[in-house]
């Protein structure tokens, strides 16, 4: 059992400024921010480090959101895993729950507040015994 | 009759006499003088000529067979005979007897009694006289036919013309013998009298010939009236079909005529059956004997003319001309009736043609080889007055020769068909379509049939079309940029807050530097500022906050151009610029699948442009070359490529390349996609769909041309060619007919295998 400072949060996107600007905002947080700008750097992040939870723009080049979720909910079953996308529609959310499992699907812009308190009960889900199966109903979006 | 002859003697022929009777007598004193030596000679021959006198008196006052009664009483009382014939011989060779003695005629007791005799039925003492032409005279009874009156005495003496009998007077039953000087008297009133009866004869039979005649002739008059009653009736017909006269009325007024035809026949009654429907008199009655003649129209039998007359009528020979003139007159109202039906049928085809002509708003011209108008249909007649005699440019467009775009100068040409869309002023500026069709009439002349088709409807349904897609458009614009917007935003809210907390710490340090110079330090590390916050982050999230906002901006602006509401009107741009608005604004769609270079020609001149509209074109071809790109790719691939060229090609004319590397069209797909009014897209072809659109921008609204290659393994090659100079206007011009789509140009244009005026079956894809 890791605690809040071990624990590991990754944010994919495809934007540097999005990236820089969660990390800005992020930076007092007592987890570890960690972010991909691509899938492929994802998935070598995930290969070397336990990420607890992980946060995944929906369109990015060369690979969808919801395709690095479904690899995720493979692969790393004990990470949580969060969507955010700029443009929300129904087969995303149908393909992010289904395939990749999400314990939540945000939508931009999304305020710094809710980012951060979806972030907190998703560590609070991970470090559940029972998060292999995060989307429980105690955990319904606010 | 073999009596024997006492006294028979030749008589040689006697000198012609004269009619005039002094003549006469004035010859028969001389003679009597050189012949008789008789001492009562002169007292005989003043009676003989006194009997002659009256004779030839009986002749002038008395004509016909009445004479011969009068004159044989003259001879009788001459001669103191009882009983007397006097018979002529006429046409047929026969003894006529006009004139018996009268009583005999009463006494005679003979089978036969007549007064016409064969000849050859004659014997005796008449054979004598009538055969060999002797002057015959006995002095005792001879034999006579049982019942014949006896005969005591005879005397008789042919009366001979130019050795030819002509009469024969006989006498018979004188009191006393018949004497020389009797003889020679009867000779001489033969003599005497033979020319006279001659003429008189002749006369008779002149006579009798002319009233036969003149029979002959009014019968000829009466069925010549009657013929030319029937051809008056006859022509009444044809009149009555020429008059306008409907079917109907034809047959009942026909009726009438046929009424009039019969009118001096009593017993006859005609009557006319067409349809089932009775045309008769008041008066008509059936009788068992009928004349009937059919009537058809075309091939149907549809009635009857007839005629009901007695039996003993139609027998006769004199009435068969009614007979053929039934059937005649059957045949001639089958025939006008014919035509007449005929006519109706064309005539109420040519009016439901019109009519659908006029309610579909279809405009119908026939032009032959000179451009004249042989037909316009009636509702155009209505606008533009009479045609005849009139070219299709004089009548229409008011020009003494064929514009440049004048489809049917065009169609005679070439004698292709020939496909125009134009807006008609006198019309209420209407748009239309005409096509020109030629054709080789059987007359072996050209014509052109020009159809003009409304396209009001289309019009106003393509803009609907054209407006369901421009929101459709927006719509898919909308969501493409609420992902360009968010983004921004997102980091936008994030590098703000960061801002705001920084500059907190920020105020914090400096209040802490405050108190910790008066020496109430905190000494908390996670407050301190350390130098990267400052000089790094804080810094960048300002340069990044900006750049946001500038990219916000950026969008803003494409946007506007993008969907600019009111643009009708071209203005001179620059077609780079306009191009790169429409990749900035699909930017984030597109870059997530493939790469976009653009290749642009910067000595391109500035051309024409609806910029909105146009740069709406392009994103919607990036969204078929994203698609296209998507439909092939898998996880994973490298991005796909799309490169958009421009370049100038000559003077006049600009070319916009865009190609990709997706999936290739099918042909199909190639044909619906620059079939211009494709209806029924399927719902999946999303970003193909703006097809109309396309069409409508490049083709019809900047008479520019578009070119399709698509093969497989290489991808998608779209060519649009702009013209630098605005054509419409430079077009409207020339003719108040304004085109909307000018054809020509595409011809101007090298090379070009594209649209001309929509015509999709000349179209070539590069192969």
């Amino acid at each position: 059992m890791s605690t809040e400072r071990d624990a590991l949060v990754l944010v994919v996107d495809d934007d540097v400024n999005l990236l820089r600007g969660l990390t800005r905002v992020l930076r007092h947080q007592t987890f570890q921010l960690l972010t991909a700008r691509s899938g492929e750097e994802a998935r070598e992040i995930l290969k070397r480090w336990p990420v607890d939870v992980v946060i995944c723009d929906q369109h990015m080049p060369g690979t969808r959101g919801t395709e690095l979720l479904a690899w995720i909910a493979e692969h790393c079953p004990r990470t949580v895993r969060i969507i955010l996308t700029g443009q929300p529609d129904l087969k995303t959310a149908v393909d992010a729950i289904n395939r990749g499992q999400v314990f939540r699907f945000l939508t931009k812009p999304c305020s710094d507040w809710d980012l951060v308190m979806t972030i907190h009960d998703a560590l609070e889900a991970a470090r559940s015994p029972m998060n292999v199966s995060c989307c429980r109903p105690d955990h319904a979006t606010p | 009759m073999n009596g024997q002859n006492e006294t028979v003697k030749p008589v040689t022929p006697a000198p012609p006499l004269g009619f005039a009777v002094i003549e006469a007598s004035a010859r028969m004193g001389a003679a009597n003088k050189s012949l008789d030596t008789q001492p009562c000679a002169d007292a005989s021959a003043a009676s003989l000529v006194e009997t002659l006198t009256r004779i030839n008196e009986c002749f002038l006052r008395l004509s016909s067979d009445d004479v011969y009664s009068e004159v044989l009483d003259e001879i009788l009382k001459a001669l103191k005979s009882e009983y007397g014939i006097i018979g002529y011989i006429d046409r047929s060779g026969r003894l006529v007897c006009p004139s018996l003695t009268r009583h005999v005629w009463n006494r005679c007791q003979m089978a036969d009694k007549k007064i016409v005799f064969e000849l050859d039925e004659l014997g005796g003492v008449l054979a004598q006289v009538l055969k060999q032409q002797l002057t015959v005279c006995v002095n005792q009874p001879v034999a006579t036919p049982p019942g014949h009156v006896p005969i005591t005495r005879f005397l008789g003496v042919p009366l001979i013309v130019q050795d030819r009998l002509v009469a024969a007077i006989f006498l018979a039953n004188k009191s006393s013998d018949y004497t020389q000087e009797d003889v020679r008297t009867l000779e001489m009133i033969a003599r005497f009298l033979a020319p006279i009866v001659d003429a008189h004869i002749r006369e008779e039979q002149e006579k009798e010939k002319r009233v036969e005649y003149e029979k002959r002739l009014a019968i000829q008059t009466q069925q010549l009236k009657r013929r030319n009653r029937q051809l008056e009736c006859l022509a009444g017909l044809s009149d009555l079909a020429e008059r306008g006269a409907s079917i109907e009325e034809m047959v009942e007024l026909t009726s009438y005529l046929l009424a009039g035809i019969f009118q001096d026949l009593p017993n006859v009654y005609s009557r006319i059956i067409f349809r089932g429907q009775v045309y008769q008199a008041d008066s008509y009655e059936e009788t068992e004997h009928k004349l009937s003649a059919a009537i058809f129209l075309g091939d149907d039998y549809v009635g009857a003319v007839e005629i009901c007359c007695p039996k003993e009528l139609l027998d006769d020979e004199g009435f068969s001309v009614y007979r053929m003139f039934v059937n005649e007159l059957a045949e001639r109202l089958s025939t006008v009736l014919t035509r007449k039906k005929v006519e109706e049928e064309i005539h109420a085809f040519r009016r439901q043609t019109e009519l659908v002509l006029e309610v579909t708003r279809t405009g119908l011209s026939i032009v032959d080889q000179e451009c004249r108008l042989v037909y316009v249909d009636p509702w155009r007649r209505a606008v533009y007055g009479d045609y005849r005699g009139k070219t299709t440019h004089e009548y229409f467009c008011g020009t003494t020769e064929p514009c440049w775009a004048c489809p049917t100068a065009r169609a005679l040409r070439t004698k292709m068909r020939v496909t125009q869309e134009r807006i008609l002023p006198r019309e209420g500026n209407r748009p239309v379509q005409t096509t020109a069709i030629p054709f080789l009439a059987p007359d072996g002349k050209w014509y052109i049939s020009e159809i003009t088709v409304d396209l009001t409807d289309r019009k106003r349904w393509e803009d609907r079309l054209v407006q369901a897609e421009r929101l459709a458009a927006i719509g898919h614009l909308a969501e493409i940029l609420s992902h360009e917007m968010n983004s921004p935003l997102q980091y936008l809210e994030h590098n703000l807050h960061f801002l705001r907390e920084t500059w907190r710490e920020i105020s914090q340090n400096l209040q802490g530097l405050v108190l910790q110079k008066e020496g109430f330090s905190t000494g908390s590390q996670g407050n301190m500022l350390d130098d990267e916050l400052l000089t790094r982050e804080f810094p960048d999230a300002l340069e990044e906050t900006l750049t946001g906002v500038q990219r916000l901006a950026k969008i803003v602006k494409a946007l506007r151009t993008f969907a600019y509401p009111d643009e009708t009107e071209k203005t001179v741009q620059d077609l780079n610029a306009v191009i790169q608005v429409a990749v900035d604004v699909m930017h984030s769609r597109v870059s997530k699948v493939a790469d976009v270079i653009t290749e642009f020609d910067s000595t391109l001149p500035h051309v024409p442009l609806m910029a909105g509209a146009f740069s709406q074109a392009v994103s919607n071809l990036l969204l078929g070359a994203v698609e296209a790109i998507e439909k092939q790719q898998n996880s994973g691939d490298e991005k796909g490529l799309i490169v958009i060229r421009t370049r100038r090609l000559d003077t006049d004319w600009v070319e916009i390349e865009v190609s990709d590397n997706g999936v290739a069209m099918d042909s199909q797909e190639r044909k619906n996609f620059l079939e211009p009014y494709f209806a029924h897209q399927p719902a999946s072809v999303t970003s193909r769909r703006s097809l109309v659109h396309l069409y409508r921008v490049i083709v019809e609204g900047h008479q520019g041309s578009i070119n399709v290659e698509s093969e497989e393994n290489t991808g998608t090659r779209i060519v649009i060619r702009l013209p630098t100079q605005d054509l419409e206007k430079a077009k409207a011009h020339g003719s108040h007919l304004t085109p909307i789509i000018a054809s020509e140009q595409a011809a101007a244009s090298p090379d070009t295998t594209t649209f001309l005026n929509g015509d999709i079956s000349r179209l070539s894809y590069g192969k």
